[in-house]
């Protein structure tokens, strides 16, 4: 018989693993930061550090959603539930660890913690970084931006600046009467029902962005789905290693300390790239990539 | 010159994100984790919001943050919530202090001394 992994140990099955993988679920490893990190024409880049590891939206995915916003919401909030469905795996799959020795304990939980970012990675923000690509009309929010701001120069004969957006823009996108009726006037008809349809497709990102947030506070008091998973499952990691330092390699304990003062989000994503992954004693990172093995 | 224009000192500038004005107490949010501090009618001060941070969105009566445009969290969320958002200020958590009074000019995208 085969050697058990650190979750079977606790009862999570290849059988389980295929199920999750027959759903849908994607984990891939290493986490690995884009070559073709997304960039925009003048060179700026995007202001979240995590985004580089984030995968990109393909060529055809983009081409998909900048011609239907619609299919864009529903596919980023299916996979949303499917991940919030995951995270709850995840958290009843955490809550096993106890029983397990330090040595284990550790292992088990930075394999949850890899699986739980990963798959936010592949089935969360693979579409919710692009909703604040405005500013980049090569993205699906920005293409459409850019059509709501030549039109409202057209009417009023100012740029949208970045910076300080004039206050009807600001009316506009709350879909103002009174501003509306104004820009009818000055638009022709063709350019009216383009305005109209621009503002159908920004509603739409927007509206997206508001069902993401019901869908991950639902039933939640003072958090939502990845607080109540993700942070647990950090700070049990955290305390664990605290109680056994030698788990950590001679002399790297110091790189890992820093780590843990980042933002939890960033922390989370520094743990689990390799060069860290290797500052753990051997056998951890070795049952580690076993277990993420099974998930591939 | 708008008449409700504050009289008192600009301590801020930002990208105005949702449009108001109002007066309050400043709460620094720097960790969602944090959330739970926050009480209702305080203005969210943060770096920027994502979901997480709904829970404290939810009681704020305005937001400001560090950076941000017209489409991130705390503007779409504010807008929908018709509550005033300041975003892409820059140094609002530096500036700003807990407890400190400030009043949030949305039109312009000021922030003065309350």
């Amino acid at each position: 018989m085969k050697d058990k992994t650190i979750l079977e140990k606790i009862g999570i099955s290849d059988e389980v693993v295929k199920k999750w993988k027959k759903e849908g679920l994607k984990i891939t490893y290493p986490i690995k930061q884009n070559l073709n990190w997304f960039k925009s024409a003048d060179g700026e880049v995007f202001w979240e550090n995590a985004d580089k590891f984030v995968p990109l939206l393909t060529k055809k995915e983009t081409k998909l959603y900048i011609k239907s916003p619609k299919r864009f919401r529903e596919d980023f909030l299916k996979n949303l539930r499917f991940y919030r469905k995951f995270c709850n795996f995840v958290d009843k799959t955490q809550k096993r660890t106890e029983k397990l020795k330090a040595e284990e304990k550790v292992t088990a939980l930075l394999s949850l913690i890899y699986l739980f970012q990963r798959a936010m990675d592949y089935h969360y923000y693979h579409w919710d970084r692009y909703i604040v690509y405005e500013e980049y009309p090569q993205t699906p929010v920005g293409y459409w931006w850019q059509k709501i701001k030549d039109l409202y120069t057209k009417v009023t004969k100012k740029k949208v600046l970045k910076q300080n957006p004039p206050e009807d823009f600001l009316r506009i996108l709350v879909l103002d009467k009174e501003i509306l009726e104004k820009f009818r006037k000055h638009l022709s008809k063709n350019n009216f029902l383009q305005l109209q349809k621009t503002l159908k497709a920004i509603k739409i990102f927007q509206d997206a962005q508001q069902k993401e947030a019901e869908i991950i506070t639902r039933g939640m008091v003072n958090a939502n789905i990845f607080v109540n998973t993700g942070f647990p499952m950090l700070d049990k990691f955290w305390k664990e290693l605290k109680k056994h330092p030698e788990l950590v390699k001679k002399g790297d304990l110091p790189k890992i300390k820093k780590i843990k003062k980042l933002h939890p989000i960033i922390t989370a994503r520094r743990l689990l790239l390799i060069p860290t992954l290797k500052c753990f004693d051997e056998e951890i990172f070795f049952q580690f990539k076993k277990e993420i093995q099974r998930w591939l | 010159m708008n008449k409700n224009m504050p009289k008192q000192r600009v301590i801020l500038r930002g990208t105005p994100a949702s449009l108001g004005i109002v007066n309050g107490k400043v709460k620094i949010i720097l960790d969602p984790k944090e959330c739970k501090k926050m009480k209702k009618g305080e203005i969210l001060v943060t770096e920027m919001t994502d979901p997480l941070y709904m829970p404290a969105i939810r009681r704020a009566k305005a937001i400001v943050t560090n950076i941000g445009g017209l489409l991130c969290h705390a503007a779409i969320t504010s807008r929908e919530l018709k509550i005033p958002c300041i975003v892409n200020t820059k140094k609002a958590t530096k500036i700003l202090k807990n407890g400190q009074k400030i009043i949030v000019y949305a039109i312009k995208g000021e922030i003065y001394e309350g």
